[in-house]
């Protein structure tokens, strides 16, 4: 964002803030979709868990944007930070974790509170890579094996019987061995306290 | 060997047991119909939405955009009734209470008008203390000679006071 449109986007959150309710909806028109793409579904993991925090993220900025201090570098790290604690009071609220765990995001909204302007000014590139990078980063820890049937079904959508084929295996095994796979992830991203990391990971050479 | 779990073979592709037949099948189902309940189906779902995100929906983002500004409205606008509605009542309240006040003061100034028109009441002036004493003061009795200096003052102030009212 130049400096120009910082600018403009200065001049919609005073409007905003004197309770002009068409700048809370361009605000909210413009970086409400990158919230809820890079912040909320990877956090939330489905999209109406991520469209109800969308929501609440929504009622927040309205309730509070009169205590938004403008620090020139835009309106989106305000609201990333409203819309992580939402997340994380969802995730909280679960009986099941998926991808992240509370702690993670609580740990973001920490760094988010005590973030540089340029952290602030990074951290919609960073979000854009961060929740790929985690899937990235669990699959490399599990059975190459266990890796490319959650890519090829999972991540890539592919049909059962083409992903069975390519593996070389039957629909009825390839179904035992991706059962076997998202259990091996799933211990891969949250593993039992004091357990060691080598379950259902790759074998020693 | 390393195991994930003691049930579960490092081998990708070794026979699975019953339990894992089942829970295979169920993961099936589950990615092939969303409403099944199944904790790994979600988890790939999770995966899947990390990975690559989805953009929101234009209408959904609009609506959900939409409800949460008018809430905005809803709750500046009873406000803002009332505000309207507690100054309107404060205005006309000061009105009646100053129309009251005009009309209480025109009826006590109407018999006063007249003082008021009249010659500015002649007031007694500071004077010299000497008519006070007909007779020296003996130098040790200064008591009676201010009692009476104060006395005299006293009497000054207050039939200034009673012109200046137009009492008398």
């Amino acid at each position: 964002m130049d400096d120009a449109e910082l600018e403009a986007e200065r001049h919609l959150v005073l409007r905003a803030q004197a309770g002009d309710r068409a700048a809370v909806g361009q605000l909210l028109t413009r970086h409400g979709p990158s919230i809820y793409r890079v912040v909320l579904l990877p956090r939330l993991g489905s999209e109406a868990a991520a469209q109800d925090a969308l929501s609440e993220t929504y009622a927040k900025v309205v309730e509070r944007i009169a205590k938004f201090t403008w620090q020139n570098v835009g309106f989106y790290p305000w609201l990333r930070t409203v819309a992580l604690r939402v997340a994380l009071d969802h995730l909280r609220a679960r009986k099941r974790v998926l991808l992240w765990e509370a702690e993670d995001v609580e740990r973001e909204v920490d760094e988010a509170n005590s973030s540089t302007p340029i952290d602030d000014k990074l951290s919609e590139h960073r979000d854009r890579n961060a929740a790929k990078k985690k899937v990235e980063d669990t699959l490399e820890k599990i059975n190459p094996r266990y890796a490319k049937a959650i890519r090829l079904r999972v991540l890539e959508e592919r049909p059962r019987e083409d992903v069975a084929k390519e593996m070389g295996v039957t629909p009825a095994t390839f179904d035992v061995l991706l059962h076997r796979a998202m259990a091996a992830m799933k211990k891969a991203l949250h593993p039992e306290p004091g357990a060691r990391s080598n379950a259902g990971e790759k074998e020693d050479p | 060997m390393k195991r994930e779990r003691d049930d579960m073979p490092i081998d990708p592709d070794a026979p699975p047991s019953e339990e894992e037949l089942a829970q295979a099948a169920e993961l099936r189902l589950a990615l092939e119909d969303p409403s099944r309940a199944s904790e790994e189906a979600e988890l790939a779902r999770a995966l899947s939405l990390a990975h690559a995100p989805h953009e929101i929906p234009q209408s959904v983002h609009s609506a959900i955009i939409a409800k949460n500004v008018e809430k905005m409205a809803a709750k500046s606008a009873p406000r803002g009734r009332v505000i309207r509605v507690a100054f309107g009542a404060g205005a006309a309240a000061l009105a009646l209470a100053a129309a009251i006040l005009i009309w209480i003061r025109t009826n006590d100034l109407t018999p006063s008008t007249a003082p008021m028109t009249a010659p500015a009441p002649v007031l007694l002036q500071a004077r010299s203390t000497s008519p006070l004493f007909d007779a020296p003061f003996d130098a040790q009795s200064t008591s009676a000679r201010i009692d009476r200096i104060a006395m005299a003052r006293s009497d000054d102030l207050r039939e200034n006071m009673y012109a200046s009212w137009g009492v008398k």
